[in-house]
């Protein structure tokens, strides 16, 4: 198994090469600058700019520095922000972000996995209909529908909670259940087939038979199987839902990076842009590594090759 | 047994009660902040720096005058000049010399008193081409500001500033600018920065240094920063250094970025903030309905307007323009798209700006709009070349306006025109390329004054979009420039305005206003253009009928 990882890491170095050097370019040929303002500045000044920035060396060579700083972890200074780099705005952000993800998977995880475990169950039941239309319906109602009606009932009639900001602990509740819901659809659908899939096998007729209980048959043997879709969708997902939820980060007014991650185009602010999708990328592919693990534990018929 | 069979029913209700007693409706922002003078404010959009030499948002503007104080500073009223550091000031009979005599208590929030030499170091900052200041051109006025800050010259001495002692400070101008004073009051970049800490804590000569983050910043304003979240929460306290702290009655003013309008409104609903920085279209009347006394509703410098490429054709022929321009039905336009958020423009200055009028030349007749089209060779549109119509984004606004112009001209023209949105970004660097037609364009002016704008109509000004030059025009501008006498300024206007009219480079559509929330409890607030901010006459109180 350490092999596996070790040159699954390996592979990795390539990849990012990749990105980092396709991103890179395609965010200078896109038209419009750092310092493109509504108010047009004098040549003078966009050169004193651009010299400060070091924008007025060749491109190769801003290529070349970059990824010098790079492998000294240095993202380098941001372009819209010029007090902060973008080591900071990461460091400042990205735990915002992170704790807006990991509450949120805990919401769809649990609601996810109780509906779609309901539902296969009690297949075609008004349980299972009950479950699956309520997962239809999160899939289909979206998050910039579900966030502000959740803030005019919460927030503004009853007044319980904040209608955005990141202030105190009662500020997660609205749009971690707004994120959660959606990813809990997901969830749900999956388990549901998953569960589906399993529950007809052969295996599980043989734990019946020996006289296994239900519940037993249920969460010792068939949720494992059942579970392997879902662990799938959970790779890409989870490494979505760590990094920021942008429609959410803004109906909510949170200092996500998820803002960041979408403005820092807008704002042609190219650090930034490449400091963001460093991480998302090392993200999905870290996430997708322990992905392929975890399905190798789940199933017994895969191995590590 | 009884009792345990009941303890796990307790439980529960004792939960719920939990749950209950937690979710009780709890004191907002605004309620708490009313009490303990606590000012929350809405403020668009996050600050780049809080580096006023540097500084190129409106929104960041408005925390830099809690924060810094200059020569001079406006009223609530946004017409009247205060005195600000300088408690008096002279004009020379010529109108080009203006010796400001600075406060003896005027300090720096570190106790430090501010000095004549801070103004001076502080302006030749803001000229130094090593820092780039994007604003650097409201110092033009000054003899020898341009030369400096192009790198022409390098002598700091040939700038016409001096401050021959601690407490005087004298700019010479290198033409009657009457609007100097108004300058020199708004909240750009004309503010002294501490150069003591600005050295100390990066440099001078560099932007990003990190004397602006809190604990570092020393200001002279009636406000400290004392913390900075980003994309969360400026928080500003009383600053007890200030020379009119005694009049400061806010304790302390948080300003939250909220870049999304929609947040912002629920958030002002949901009691998080006194203020908020704009308001959806949409939600307009539904406030001029259900609370009119909050709804606000100020007109602001800024006139939206059609750029015509005037070396692309079809709109190398100004009859073509002039004919896109009549068939327009602006009374319409404003109220089929913004309504209350905008006034019809007839002239591309808003009436009243730095006590000008302008001829309401422009108007709506299609009956002459098809005749010049047709006197142009295209009658009826027939032959006109394909026209692009670009628009900076594709908000829903925008695209309703552009929809409007474009039936009125099907309608009116027989000209069918292509909308072309373009992200903020590709939009700036199409008008900068002129590689456009037509533009849904507009421009905030910087100082109350006709010249903002009007400047933008002469030949090679990096903003004159439409490419268009009329020496005729630049002359007009120069007479403008080259007198204080109102009346004269004014007739020199009239004449741009009125070649504007004939030869349409541009094409007024209407004038911007801004809607905004005022909760009742925020008192000595007064709406003005310049959305300049008194920070000393606001005070918050529970309104008597509330």
């Amino acid at each position: 198994m350490l092999r596996f990882i070790a040159r699954r890491l390996l592979e990795t170095i390539p990849v990012l090469l990749i990105i980092i050097t396709a991103t890179f370019f395609m965010i200078r040929f896109v038209p419009g600058g750092p310092f493109t303002a509504e108010k047009a500045v004098t040549p003078e000044i966009l050169r004193n700019l651009e010299a400060h920035y070091g924008l007025n060396k060749p491109l190769y060579r801003q290529y070349l520095d970059y990824l010098g700083s790079l492998l000294h972890g240095d993202l380098g200074p941001s372009f819209k922000y010029p007090n902060r780099t973008v080591n900071e705005i990461i460091g400042d952000k990205l735990p915002v972000s992170l704790e807006l993800g990991f509450i949120s998977l805990a919401v769809a995880l649990v609601l996810g996995l109780t509906l779609g475990v309901l539902a296969a169950i009690k297949r075609n039941t008004w349980i299972d209909y009950v479950c699956s239309s309520a997962a239809m319906i999160g899939i289909c109602v979206p998050t910039f529908v579900l966030g502000p009606l959740l803030v005019l009932t919460f927030a503004i009639h009853f007044g319980w909670v904040n209608a955005s900001g990141w202030y105190t602990p009662i500020d997660r509740v609205l749009p971690c259940l707004t994120l959660g819901c959606v990813y809990a659809a997901y969830v749900a659908r999956l388990t549901r087939g998953g569960m589906l899939e399993v529950l007809n096998q052969d295996y599980i007729r043989t734990a019946r038979a020996k006289g296994a209980s239900e519940t037993r048959v249920i969460f010792r043997h068939a949720l494992r199987g059942g579970l392997l879709p879902v662990v799938s969708f959970l790779g890409p997902a989870i490494a979505g839902i760590l990094t920021g939820s942008f429609v959410i980060e803004t109906i909510f007014q949170i200092p996500g990076l998820g803002r960041e991650f979408v403005n820092s185009a807008f704002n042609r602010d190219y650090t930034l842009v490449l400091g963001t999708v460093i991480l998302y990328a090392t993200l999905i592919i870290g996430l997708n590594l322990v992905v392929d693990v975890v399905q190798v534990w789940l199933n017994p018929k895969l191995k590590f090759e | 047994m009884m009792p345990c069979r009941r303890f796990p029913a307790s439980l529960a209700t004792f939960a719920v009660l939990l749950l209950l007693a937690g979710c009780a409706r709890h004191e907002t922002a605004v309620e708490s902040g009313t009490r303990d003078q606590v000012l929350h404010l809405g403020n668009h959009d996050e600050p780049a720096d809080l580096d006023p030499h540097t500084n190129n948002g409106a929104s960041t503007g408005i925390i830099l005058t809690s924060l810094f104080e200059g020569l001079v500073s406006y009223s609530n009223d946004g017409v009247t000049i205060l005195p600000g550091v300088a408690e008096r000031w002279d004009i020379s009979a010529d109108r080009l010399t203006y010796t400001f005599h600075l406060r003896a208590n005027a300090r720096w929030s570190n106790g430090e008193p501010v000095t004549a030499q801070d103004f001076r170091d502080s302006f030749l900052r803001v000229l130094d081409p090593a820092l780039g200041c994007e604003q650097s051109n409201q110092a033009f006025p000054i003899v020898g500001a341009r030369a400096f800050a192009e790198g022409r010259s390098t002598d700091p001495n040939s700038v016409g500033i001096r401050a021959p002692d601690a407490h005087t400070f004298i700019t010479i101008l290198s033409h009657p600018a009457p609007y100097w004073l108004g300058i020199l009051a708004q909240n750009g970049p004309l503010y002294p920065v501490n150069l003591k800490s600005v050295d100390a804590n990066g440099g001078r000569h560099v932007r990003g240094g990190a004397w602006t983050k809190p604990g570092l910043l020393v200001g002279n304003g009636p406000f400290i920063l004392a913390e900075w979240r980003p994309n969360a929460v400026i928080r500003v306290v009383r600053n007890p250094q200030y020379w009119d702290a005694a009049h400061v009655r806010l304790r302390e003013v948080r300003f939250y970025p909220t870049d999304d309008e929609n947040a912002e409104e629920r958030s002002y609903r949901a009691g998080q903030l006194h203020i908020t920085y704009r308001l959806p279209v949409a939600k307009v009347a539904v406030y001029e309905h259900e609370r009119p006394d909050e709804l606000q509703i100020s007109p602001e410098l800024r006139t939206s307007y059609l750029t015509f490429n005037v070396t692309r054709a079809p709109f190398t022929d100004p009859r073509v323009r002039r004919a896109f321009s009549l068939a327009v039905n602006r009374e319409q336009l404003v109220r089929a798209t913004l309504g209350r958020l905008a006034t019809p423009a007839y002239a591309m200055i808003r009436p009243g700006t730095g006590g000008y009028t302008p001829p309401a030349e422009a108007r709506f007749d299609p009956a002459e709009a098809r005749r010049l089209l047709a006197a142009a060779g295209y009658p009826g549109g027939a032959g006109l070349p394909k026209v692009e119509f670009t628009l900076n984004g594709n908000t829903g606004i925008t695209l309703l306006i552009a929809a409007a112009l474009q039936e009125m001209w099907v309608q009116n023209l027989g000209v069918a025109v292509n909308v072309q949105p373009a992200e903020f970004k590709v939009y700036l660097s199409t008008l900068r390329e002129k590689q456009f037609q037509l533009l849904l364009d507009g421009w905030g002016y910087g100082i109350d004054d006709p010249r903002d704008l009007l400047q933008e109509t002469t030949t090679g000004d990096p903003n004159n979009d439409s490419a268009w030059s009329n020496p005729t025009c630049d002359a007009a501008f120069a007479a403008s420039e080259a007198t204080p006498v109102p009346a004269e300024r004014h007739a020199a206007f009239d004449a741009m305005e009125g070649l504007l009219a004939r030869e349409v480079p541009y094409a007024p559509l209407f004038y911007n206003n801004q809607g905004f929330l005022l909760h009742p409890s925020v008192h000595g607030w007064r709406n003005n253009p310049l959305h300049t901010i008194d920070w000393r006459a606001l005070w918050l109180e529970v309104p008597k009928s509330g």
